[in-house]
């Protein structure tokens, strides 16, 4: 009768051990792949362009006092949505990065000048550039596991992007505030110049 | 019995037991089931409730609707919506995984566009959205833990969440809480949309 040898026996041994206890594999999850809220909420705070404007549009309406400082970060969010809801479909939106670039050096202008239109024009504005951030992040969006957890954080991400904003710019109330505010105006329009350059170039 | 045989006899019972071991030691979560508390039917139901926000969210948006709309409309709303999430769950609406992905995006749309238009309904009105969307989620989502005992549990857990969540906008009064929850209804109703996208990008 064959026996197995004693060196092959406690090879197989370890083989079925760790054939036991192997833990399940992760190596499939790609950075970037929408599998679920906790990527959904990076992806609006990966790239600095988006984050600068969607800070200054809070910055902007804490300028602006109410009501503007609560409808400017409920109409970017809801038409960054629809731009969002165009990139998912395919619908081309011509000189995305361009428009994002744009926003970065308007935004980063109106809280440089303290610009004060009338309630819908700032809303307008908020609104165009909100659709570029939309359908940029829309057509990025990665084949997903659980779309609606991805995009709960996705929504979630840049809410508190606004919030911030709107906290950072809470210290508008006093002179030094003001002048503060306008410096982080400047810094946010020279970014926008730099993202635009690199958007032609 | 030779030496030899022996020898491998006492080699196999110590694969045996480390195998034994390994086993105890190591034990993998079994995921066949969807979820089980261990504590029974009605809190296994409750507990794979509690994990499908694309139920729960609605619920609450459409509770904190109510609450700003006033006492009569939260009534209705609290009774009426988990009666016909009951009442989903017997039907079991038909369609498929792919479909399915539409109804927490049109639920989440239409309860969010309520929450942040603020608009004024009539009580009648709030009622047959709330009968709706219970009726909707409750025959997509259902509740196939736990069976009978699982689903009139999440019932009762349901009527207590809203419950809870419209007791928290009902007395509102200062605008900046106002304007705190109608917030939450535009972020509700965008992800309404981004999901009514991502199922027509996944069509195409």
């Amino acid at each position: 009768m064959n026996r197995i040898s004693p060196h092959l026996a406690k090879l197989l041994t370890v083989a079925l051990v760790m054939f036991a206890v192997a833990p399940g594999a992760e190596g499939h999850v790609m950075p970037g792949e929408a599998i679920g809220f906790v990527s959904g909420l990076k992806h609006p705070i990966s790239g600095l362009d988006h984050i600068i404007a969607m800070v200054s549009v809070g910055l902007w309406g804490a300028q602006l006092g109410a009501p503007a400082i609560w409808l400017l970060p409920v109409t970017f969010p809801l038409i960054m949505a629809v731009g969002g809801f165009l990139g998912l479909i395919g619908v081309p939106l011509p000189g995305t990065e361009i428009g994002i670039a744009l926003s970065g050096i308007l935004l980063g202008a109106v809280v440089l000048l303290e610009w004060r239109p009338r309630l819908y024009w700032a809303a307008a504005l908020v609104g165009v550039f909100g659709l570029y951030h939309g359908h940029a992040h829309g057509a990025e969006l990665p084949p997903g596991q659980d779309a609606l957890l991805y995009s709960l954080g996705f929504i979630l991400a840049t809410g508190f992007l606004h919030i911030t904003g709107i906290a950072i710019g809470l210290i508008h109330r006093w002179k030094w505030g003001e002048n503060m505010l306008r410096v982080a105006g400047a810094g946010v329009c020279a970014c926008g110049i730099y993202f635009m350059w690199q958007a032609v170039a | 019995m030779t030496h030899e045989s022996l020898s491998s006899a006492s080699h196999r019972r110590r694969v045996r037991q480390l195998l034994a071991f390994v086993f105890a030691v190591f034990p993998d979560p079994a995921s066949a089931h969807l979820v089980s508390t261990g504590l029974g039917p009605a809190y296994d139901g409750i507990y794979h409730f509690a994990l499908t926000p694309a139920q729960i969210v609605p619920m609450v948006i459409l509770a904190l609707f109510a609450g700003r709309r006033g006492p009569a409309h939260t009534r209705y709303v609290i009774f009426l919506l988990p009666l016909a999430w009951l009442a989903g769950c017997a039907v079991a609406l038909p369609l498929s995984s792919r479909d399915a992905t539409l109804v927490p995006a049109f639920t989440l749309l239409l309860t969010g566009g309520l929450l942040a238009s603020d608009i004024a309904l009539n009580v009648i009105v709030t009622s047959v959205i709330a009968a709706f969307a219970g009726f909707i989620l409750g025959g997509v989502y259902g509740a196939p833990a736990g069976g009978a005992a699982g689903s009139v549990a999440s019932a009762g857990f349901i009527f207590v969440a809203m419950s809870l969540c419209a007791s928290v906008s009902l007395p509102l009064r200062r605008l900046p809480a106002i304007v705190a929850v109608r917030v939450a209804g535009s972020w509700t109703a965008a992800l309404g949309l981004l999901l009514v996208g991502w199922f027509v990008h996944g069509r195409t």
